[in-house]
């Protein structure tokens, strides 16, 4: 029995690996975010990832759904899109007998993977047109729900919001993706790799590793480590920790924060720990593993006050003080 | 032995190893704490000088609590999960054994439960609980073992006033200081030399009291009482002594009319008894050769000096009146035995004298102790009642606190046995500055020394001013203005006035009041003598006799 476990955690790690290393081909010196959005597709989540502009962000998200063997779209998100430019619509057809009926035709939701690029440029009704997929992974148009193929997974890439001609994300929105990674600028020893392998004749080719069924099958495996008790109730009072005013607020919290991450915060800190834990080798899931992801799957989801925005603090700083502040559970 | 029982007994093996660890160290950190009390407590004991008794009781409290302490920290045991989370600490086991012993205490069916379990009893195996919990030897332990060598130190410093504490001493109640237990040496030594045998327990009911007294088991004021007893006790035949040395002078008065009897008379007279007897011994051989008329005139002069005998001298009398009688019968061999006798009667004599001279000066010794425990106890009283007067000033505001100062003053009198009254000055400054400032003065507020100079004639005045007067203030200078005597008027006229004194003096008698004769028996006069003066009041009647004593003298 155990020895089908061990097989389970090694044939999970082979297959992360590998496609961590097939996307690495293109993606140079961003193996955290690489990661990171494989740990996303893994826990069936939805994956924000902020940079400015020209960091690759899009090349990650095309890279990936070149290694998955899924269907990949990719919508451009632009102030003047509209919802129905991304669920789709429901159109008028003649028939052989010259009969007129509407058909649904469906948008570039209904795929895999989906690129939802530059999401922030975008308005707020039309990115709210993502939410019913990304949490029910189903499309309502008109009195039809169509319900979307899984795996399905959606990779949002969004410009700092200081940036002109930006709309911010609805904190609903935010809520439902899993991760919000920062891109940042790579370093000098990644821009040469990047210039080594962008400027030649030929460019990095990928294999596709992974399939939808291989990628259900290994999301069953997540869910399956078990996870103690105390080691739950640690994400529970870091979740807790963002509340302001609350009997577990942190200081900084209630200096800084206006609304504190929802229950989805702690489910996404305890999915991430349990691919963490498995990647480690192990078959149960420890602080350290939970600690690793608190940014990550907390940062978008903590709301600053009108203090925090004035003194520009980075929910990362907050967060980190929340780990430092509460104690390993004994 | 399954997974699950391994992890169990593994994680309560190294409880175990944890605790004796916790244990020894929390010994160790309790002791270092608790240590530093006592050492404290005897560097306090150097300045202070803390009794026996307390030293016992604080010491006893202290181990007390100490042992209460360590008994409450060792109490109980620890938690398994605490010990597992303490073991994937010092591992890096990643909670390891934490979730493993969770997932024991709550059981569920899964696999990857199973899986866990199983990883964590073969991580568990391979651990040794000597590497992540080796026993060491608590820092604190070091601490410990410099307060205890601090500690004894502190016990063999050779200073004169640590008493160590590990040997079981401890300052006692009292100690008399350098100069007092020298006058007490003093008095054992003169009550050794001297050879009555009553000496012998007298020296040792002072040495009694002295050792009573510094081991607290009577007051000082106790003390003194009894002292001053013994020293009365020791002074009694003085003035026996005295008389029989005026007697004995009499006695050579008349002797030394008789040609034969002139030297041992001269010796006599000077107070050489030995001489004397040893001159009696000389005539007792040559008896003999004396002619009859001297022997006659020998006679007659024992005869006039027999009579009338002072008291202590009647033996001697009898020899002398019992040897004239031999003589005047002509009987030489009764003669030379009458000789033989006087001159062992004024050697016992020379001894019995001799003795009283050594009890004396022993008596003057404990005297001068006695006073000296009095000046002591004096400062004492008055060191409380300037506290007592500064609280009074501060409670009252500057107003006058009669009911204090008054109950003070007699309390501090009654215990002291002092009697400022002869300080005026103190006493109208007093007043001065406290409405009740002459009953304060009363209370010996400093030492007589301070009373003389009027310092002590108020401890509760404080700087109060606004005390009303009752009254012009008295002084003893006033109740001792001379007062003028009106004289007779003579024939020449009027004589001026003259004083109290100036007429005393004229009319002072000649005879030493001492010499007065008395015909009370021994057991008369001890009577006499046991009617003494209350010791607490001697004081005050020396000081009052110091005060009324003419100024020109006092001078």
């Amino acid at each position: 029995m155990s020895v089908a476990i061990e097989q389970q955690v090694e044939g999970f790690q082979k297959l992360f690996t590998r496609l961590k290393q097939e996307v690495a081909k293109v993606i140079v010196g961003y193996d955290d975010i690489i990661e990171c959005v494989i740990m996303s597709l893994l826990a069936n989540g939805h994956v924000l990832l902020e940079g400015v502009p020209g960091l690759g962000k899009t090349k990650l998200v095309s890279t990936l759904s070149d290694v998955v063997h899924l269907r990949f779209s990719r919508i451009q998100f632009t102030p003047d899109l509209m919802p129905a430019d991304i669920t789709g619509t429901n159109i008028v057809q003649e028939n052989a007998e010259g009969e007129k009926f509407l058909q649904f035709q469906q948008g570039p939701i209904f795929a895999n993977v989906v690129l939802a690029d530059e999401i922030n440029r975008a308005t707020p009704k039309t990115q709210s047109a993502l939410l019913e997929a990304m949490e029910e992974k189903t499309v309502s148009v008109g009195k039809q729900t169509y319900k979307l193929e899984p795996p399905f997974f959606v990779l949002a890439t969004q410009n700092p919001l200081e940036m002109e001609g930006t709309y911010p994300l609805p904190e609903a929105q935010l809520d439902r993706f899993f991760m919000k990674l920062k891109v940042d600028y790579p370093t000098l020893a990644s821009l040469h790799t990047i210039l080594n392998r962008t400027t030649k004749a030929q460019e990095p080719q990928v294999d596709r590793v992974l399939d939808g069924p291989q990628i259900l099958e290994m999301r069953k495996t997540v869910k399956a480590v078990p996870i103690a008790r105390p080691v739950q109730e640690y994400a529970i009072r870091i979740m807790m920790a963002t509340h302001p005013n609350t009997e577990f607020a942190h200081s900084l919290t209630n200096k800084f924060v206006r609304h504190g991450a929802s229950p989805r915060g702690s489910q996404a800190m305890i999915v991430g720990a349990k691919i963490r834990a498995l990647l480690n080798n192990r078959v149960y899931v420890s602080t350290d593993d939970i600690r690793s992801c608190a940014l990550g799957a907390l940062r978008h989801r903590i709301i600053l006050s009108f203090e925090g925005e004035a003194e520009r603090i980075d929910p990362d700083t907050i967060l980190k003080g929340i780990l430092e502040g509460i104690p390993e559970p004994s | 032995m399954s997974d699950r029982e391994l992890i169990i007994h593994f994680l309560e093996k190294a409880e175990k190893r944890v605790r004796s660890n916790k244990r020894f160290n929390d010994i160790a950190v309790t002791l270092a704490i608790a240590f530093v009390f006592p050492v404290v407590f005897k560097l306090l004991d150097l300045f202070f000088l803390f009794r026996g008794r307390t030293v016992v009781t604080v010491l006893g409290l202290w181990a007390l609590a100490t042992i209460v302490w360590i008994f409450v920290k060792l109490h109980g045991k620890s938690p398994l999960n605490q010990v597992a989370g303490n073991i994937d600490n010092k591992a890096r086991l990643n909670d390891q054994l934490k979730t493993a012993y969770w997932f024991i205490q709550n059981p569920r069916e899964s696999q990857w439960v199973d899986a866990q379990i199983r990883h964590t009893a073969n991580a568990a195996g391979k651990l040794r609980l000597d590497t992540l919990f080796p026993r060491r030897f608590p820092r604190a332990s070091y601490l410990v073992g410099a307060l205890l060598f601090l500690m004894v130190f502190l016990n063999f410093i050779p200073v004169s006033l640590n008493y160590n504490w590990l040997a079981g001493h401890a300052a006692p109640p009292f100690r008399l200081s350098d100069e007092e237990r020298k006058s007490l040496q003093n008095a054992l030594k003169l009550l050794e030399k001297a050879k009555a045998a009553e000496n012998a327990l007298i020296a040792e009911q002072i040495q009694n009291v002295i050792e009573d007294l510094e081991q607290g088991n009577i007051s000082q004021e106790e003390a003194m009482k009894q002292l001053q007893e013994l020293q009365e006790k020791l002074e009694e035949g003085e003035l026996d002594a005295e008389n029989m040395t005026n007697g004995l002078g009499q006695m050579a008065a008349i002797l030394r009319q008789s040609k034969a009897l002139q030297a041992a008379a001269q010796q006599m007279g000077k107070g050489a008894l030995e001489e004397a007897s040893s001159q009696m011994q000389i005539l007792n051989a040559r008896l003999e050769g004396i002619s009859p008329a001297d022997v006659q005139e020998m006679a007659e002069k024992l005869q006039l000096a027999s009579e009338r005998p002072r008291t202590g001298l009647q033996d001697l009398a009898r020899a002398f009146e019992t040897t004239s009688a031999a003589l005047q019968r002509g009987d030489r061999a009764a003669g030379h035995s009458g000789v033989d006798r006087i001159a062992r009667e004024l050697k016992s004599l020379a001894e019995q004298l001799a003795d009283q001279e050594l009890r004396s000066k022993a008596g003057d010794e404990i005297g001068d102790l006695v006073e000296a425990l009095q000046d002591s106890d004096a400062q004492e009283i008055a060191g409380e009642s300037k506290q007592a007067g500064k609280q009074s000033s501060q409670s009252k505001a500057g107003q006058p606190a009669p009911g204090e100062a008054g109950e003070a003053g007699e309390n501090a009198e009654q215990q002291s046995g002092q009697a400022p009254e002869q300080a005026g000055e103190g006493e109208a400054a007093g007043g001065e500055q406290n409405g009740e400032g002459g009953e304060a003065g009363e209370n010996p507020g400093g030492t007589s020394e301070d009373a003389a100079d009027g310092k002590g004639g108020n401890s509760f005045g404080g700087s109060t001013k606004s005390a009303p007067l009752e009254g012009d203030a008295t002084a003893l200078e006033v109740q001792l203005q001379k007062e003028a005597l009106k004289i007779e008027v003579g024939e020449g006229g009027e004589k001026p006035a003259e004083d109290v004194e100036a007429a005393g003096e004229r009319e002072r008698s000649k005879l030493d009041y001492r010499n007065a004769p008395s015909n009370l028996t021994p057991a008369q006069k001890d009577l006499l003598n046991q009617d003494r003066i209350p010791w607490q009041s001697k004081q005050l009647i020396k000081n009052y006799f110091e005060a009324v004593k003419p100024t020109t003298q006092t001078k």
